[in-house]
């Protein structure tokens, strides 16, 4: 459910809108008017956006970008657009009082102008255009959609409209005006988050918003709190990116088994190092992990593993050679008793085989490991996989990956573990079936989820089966041979209205054991620069080895 | 008949207090009067000068009736605003007025124009309209007023103008624009003072 409050609408902001209904929720559309009159009955009224450029009342189209405004004077050299100027060009809007073009030099000049990019915008008081390139000196810039309450500060910025970059020189990073960091050069790509820009968070691509809160405060065994990868300004950084993170936490306070995690990590070119120390009342634990170029060190005192080593890949058109060479120790159960230590040296050959044609994918990639230690003993593995898919009206997967070894390698690092898996996926609209199946193991896991989207969310439910799954999980004191778990839930659309908020809803029942297997409420509130999360999560049974019982309260930041 | 009709026409030298203060009349071909109403045609054209303000006429058709009007078809004028070409045109003494459908017309400071309708008035301002173009400068628009004396042309409407490489738009119905011509320049201005705006924006209502 959405409530939208005083509404402002982002420039980029897009909705996918569905309109097939699915079978039996024909009661949501025939409640979408009442919906809709709710809706309207709580908006506010919004700002409104500036005139785009070519619905100016006057326009010059000149070789630096169409340029308009309320009035202009033309004396066949000098153009002067007065009563609000702008400028559009590719990647680039600009609006001015006042905006002078010198039809010789090709020279646009405005004073006091406000740039909006689709994530940014920026504000400067004097601004120069030729050749494609905006300079501007007395910066400030902003994602925020009103205010100014996250903001950059800089003496120049240098915008190439070609290529979209923009170079803030000097600039300082500021929040509610408290400075955080400063950059003698930051690189901004416009259409790229600040958070991304700033190295602040990994590339995105699951679709998820970025986090940037560096604060964790949740509650599962016990109390979790303290700061998570918190991003350190470096003096003089030129990347104008946060390379060093700190990590100081307190796990499981309360519980009998606390943890206080301290940890730094840092990331250059080619190189990049993190060390994690653990310390528990049983005792310290430590991993981390030290790579550059070929070279890396690597350890986690928690699995006995330790290694240092080399390893290059080496690209010889669709083949890729990865020699390998280290001493290492490892405990191959995880205990000391079958503690391994010794060299081992190799090699590890990929192919890799991509047709594309139309609709249809085709993927091939084969591998085999070779590996000698210093023990008359080899290694040797060899595996694949191969998958075909098709995306066309409707999406179909279907791979199948294997892996086979001779004997079992000594370190993990050179392992490659026994496997035989076919998988499947099909999608189509709201629908999505994933299936796999463990030959090894002989066990079959599926999924099945249907969902109704609407503009204001998508309302889903997903069936997860799981056959032969013995030993995965307990409850009730005995082995699940089965499991079988409904989840339903509302995904509401992202946030893109200031002074909004939404909320996602999710319940699971356990049909074997009868009971609530999961649930959580997550409330999302977007101010004009950041969208908070408060939401509760709570697992009762768990249905993967990796889940436990507990709950788990969530609180985060993101910037919009 | 027709010999003393001809003899008469070319006789036919008006005075008039108006643009064709007095003109001379040469047929292509037969002139005819109607004496009934007064009014003399000349269905295979022919050229009416006006010696004294300069003006020539020269069309395929023409009638025209002394002190009151002259019509033609497939004209030509040469006057001191410029040389026009219409498919039609009418010429009314009272007040002195001279309408034009189908108009091509080339000044000093303005070559090639077309447009739909034409208007000139006795003070020497010209009211062009319906997809009025001009080559010279490039200039499309819907209403063009020209003030010849003072070297100005006032545009509204929607209006695109070239210059050059640039190319300036006036995207509303209420778009003015005020070109001025001087040493061979032409200043464009779309914030049009007061003064020139309601000294000319009035003419384009005659049409």
């Amino acid at each position: 459910m959405q409530v939208r409050r005083k509404g402002y609408r982002a420039p980029d902001s897009g909705l996918e809108v569905y309109t097939k209904p699915g079978p039996g929720i024909n009661w949501l559309r025939a409640l979408l008017p009442l919906w809709l009159l709710v809706l309207s009955s709580l908006a506010w009224a919004s700002p409104t956006h500036p005139t785009p450029c070519a619905e100016q009342p006057y326009t010059l189209e000149t070789p630096e970008g169409l340029a308009g405004g309320g009035n202009l004077e033309f004396d066949g050299d000098m153009a002067i657009f007065s009563d609000g100027a702008c400028l559009q060009t590719k990647g680039l809007s600009l609006q001015a009082p006042e905006l002078r073009y010198d039809q010789s030099s090709g020279e646009l000049t405005a004073r006091s102008i406000e740039i909006q990019t689709p994530r940014y915008r920026f504000w400067a008081e004097d601004s120069t255009v030729k050749e494609q390139v905006l300079q501007a000196s007395g910066i400030r810039a902003t994602t925020c959609k009103c205010g100014d309450d996250l903001r950059l500060l800089s003496q120049t910025l240098r915008f190439d409209t070609q290529t979209g970059e923009i170079v803030l020189e000097d600039s300082q990073l500021e929040v509610y005006q408290f400075g955080l960091a400063r950059f003698s050069e930051l690189r901004l790509d416009p259409n790229q988050p600040l958070s991304e820009n700033l190295g602040l968070t990994q590339a995105a691509g699951a679709g998820e918003a970025p986090l940037i809160l560096p604060i964790r405060f949740d509650f599962d065994q016990g109390l979790n709190l303290g700061l998570s990868e918190f991003p350190l300004p470096e003096s003089g950084a030129l990347s104008g990116k946060f390379s060093t993170r700190l990590t100081l936490l307190g796990l499981r306070l309360g519980s009998p088994d606390p943890v206080l995690r301290l940890g730094l990590a840092t990331q250059g070119k080619n190189r990049q190092a993190s060390l994690q120390l653990d310390s528990k009342p049983s005792g310290f634990a430590s991993r981390g992990e030290v790579v550059d170029g070929p070279l890396f060190f690597v350890h986690d005192s928690e699995k006995g593993r330790y290694a240092f080593g080399l390893k290059q890949a080496l690209a010889l058109g669709p083949f890729t050679l990865i020699p390998f060479g280290w001493v290492a120790q490892d405990w191959r159960d995880g205990t000391p008793a079958t503690q391994e230590q010794g060299l081992a040296a190799g090699a590890e050959l990929r192919y890799n085989l991509e047709v594309h044609e139309g609709p249809f994918r085709f993927r091939l990639e084969p591998f085999g490991v070779l590996g000698f230690y210093n023990q008359p003993q080899q290694y040797v593995a060899y595996g694949g996989q191969i998958e075909g898919r098709y995306e066309g009206d409707f999406a179909l997967r279907l791979g199948y990956s294997w892996a086979i070894e001779s004997t079992p390698g000594r370190f993990w690092l050179e392992r490659r573990e026994a496997t035989q898996n076919l998988l499947g996926s099909l999608q189509y609209a709201g629908l999505r079936l994933e299936a796999e199946h463990d030959f090894l193991k002989s066990q079959t896991q599926s999924s099945l989820r249907i969902g109704y989207a609407q503009d204001f969310g998508e309302v889903w439910a997903q069936l997860n089966t799981c056959w032969n799954c013995m030993g995965k999980t307990l409850s009730n004191g005995r082995d699940d041979w089965e499991r079988r778990e409904l989840v339903v839930g509302f995904t509401p659309v992202p946030l893109t209205c200031t002074y909004d908020l939404n909320l996602t809803p999710f319940l699971g029942y356990d049909f074997l054991r009868q009971g609530i297997s999961r649930w959580g409420l997550e409330l999302r509130y977007a101010d004009c620069c950041f969208v908070w999360r408060l939401g509760y999560q709570e697992i009762r049974i768990a249905q993967d080895p990796s889940e436990a019982a507990n709950g788990r309260l969530v609180f985060g930041l993101e910037i919009r | 008949m027709k010999r003393w009709l001809v003899l008469l026409t070319l006789l036919s030298l008006v005075v008039f207090a108006s643009r064709f203060t007095g003109f001379e009349v040469k047929p292509r071909g037969n002139s005819e009067l109607d004496v009934g109403t007064g009014i003399y045609t000349l269905p295979s054209g022919g050229t009416i000068t006006d010696n004294k303000s300069g003006l020539v006429l020269e069309a395929r058709y023409i009638q025209y009736k002394d002190g009151e009007f002259i019509r033609a078809q497939g004209a030509t004028l040469k006057s001191k605003e410029g040389d026009f070409s219409a498919a039609s045109l009418d010429y009314q003494q009272k007040p002195d007025t001279l309408r034009m459908n189908g108009v091509r017309f080339s000044s000093r400071q303005l070559k090639g124009i077309t447009a739909q309708q034409g208007l000139l008035l006795k003070e020497d301002v010209l009211v062009l309209k319906g997809e009025v173009r001009s080559s010279d400068p490039v200039l499309e628009a819907s209403t063009l007023v020209v003030d010849t004396p003072k070297d100005q042309a006032l545009v509204l409407g929607v209006f695109t103008f070239r210059d050059g490489a640039t190319t300036l738009r006036g995207n509303r119905p209420d778009s003015t624009l005020l070109l001025n011509f001087a040493d061979g320049k032409v200043r464009a201005n779309t914030r049009v003072p007061v003064d020139i705006l309601n000294r000319l924006r009035p003419y384009a209502d005659r049409l």
